[in-house]
């Protein structure tokens, strides 16, 4: 196809814009990782995470988020199978689901932040914030484009017949790199 | 490519996976925790359990960019494309990490002073003094 949506690689605009979009977000969250690592093993001395961080909350949070990347793929496939009221239902699922992440995320902050654990206070502090808040705002971002494609959903907009589809796909790959972001993050920051 | 003809992803297998490993982690630093506030020293030092940990990241992470993200489908193109940046990070990180050195002269969470004074017992069950030690093994 000459021009239009899909070029000469077979691959289209969009998804090839989002992966370039990914390997930046790469970039980023590697800056931050990288920073904290150094700060992190520069010091002889660091908080152990279990002794300001409630390990055992974020856990269950990092379990919430695997669930929501498993929802979307559900609710991705059932649009492909023709089955929209499924598949809308598992946008709104995968939605909720990133709600409470975020929400969990709110509690976690406002707990922190009464016990004297601040951005302002050590090193221990601004790398955890910059990391997490970081991650918190792409979470953020992605439960409003899930929202959206729900109300596009119950609409009845979405689907293999649709131009939007192809979004439903793009931000599904935004999803998962968010899951995996965490992945790494939750290792990082609650357990090492 | 048609609908039909989109890779179907066995999420069960890959949910069970991730929730696995996941879990290995948690009882893993759990166990590391509490051998190191209950016994005399840890069962393993605390750079063998950040390998570990890093360990069982690693195939959750390969899960999550193969199936959910699709890249073991996708065209060579699109695998490039999501993996240069991975290895350029991988490269850049390495001259980043011999800041360690730099720093390991300074300590600014000691000079604050909040190790010393940081009261951990916020927590239920999580109190004690042992808490308020930091942790001296990175």
């Amino acid at each position: 196809m000459a021009h239009g949506s899909v070029l000469q690689t077979g691959i289209s605009n969009g998804k090839i814009g989002t992966w370039l979009f990914l390997g930046s977000e790469v970039m980023f969250f590697t800056g931050l990782i990288g920073a904290y690592i150094v700060l992190r093993f520069g010091q002889s001395e660091w908080p152990a995470p279990d002794q300001r961080l409630n390990v055992p909350l974020t856990a269950i949070n990092t379990f919430f988020l695997i669930c929501s990347s498993v929802t979307l793929v559900w609710a991705l496939q059932s649009y492909q199978k023709n089955q929209p009221a499924k598949g809308t239902f598992g946008l709104l699922v995968t939605t909720l689901i990133g709600a409470v992440f975020v929400g969990v995320q709110a509690y976690e902050y406002v707990e922190l932040y009464s016990h004297g654990v601040r951005p302002d206070v050590d090193l221990f502090g601004t790398c955890f914030y910059t990391m997490t808040s970081f991650h918190g705002f792409h979470v953020l971002m992605g439960v409003v484009a899930l929202a959206v494609l729900t109300v596009m959903g119950f609409l009845g907009k979405l689907g293999p017949r649709y131009s939007q589809h192809a979004s439903l796909e793009l931000i599904g790959l935004y999803w998962h790199f968010v899951d995996l972001v965490w992945i790494v993050l939750f290792a990082i920051v609650y357990l090492m | 490519m048609a609908a039909h003809d989109k890779p179907v992803v066995n999420l069960s297998v890959c949910f069970f996976l991730l929730l696995l490993f996941t879990a290995a982690e948690i009882a893993l630093y759990e166990f590391w925790r509490h051998t190191r506030d209950h016994w005399e020293e840890p069962f393993v030092p605390k750079f063998a359990v950040v390998l570990l940990i890093f360990l069982f990241t690693l195939p959750k992470a390969f899960i999550v960019l193969s199936y959910f993200m699709h890249l073991r489908f996708e065209k060579s193109l699109v695998v490039l494309v999501a993996l240069v940046p991975f290895v350029i990070v991988a490269v850049a990180i390495v001259p980043i990490l011999t800041d360690i050195r730099t720093l390991s002269d300074r300590n600014y969470t000691k000079a604050v002073g909040l190790v010393d004074n940081f009261k951990s017992d916020h927590y239920p069950g999580k109190g004690g003094e042992h808490d308020l030690h930091a942790d001296e093994s990175p």
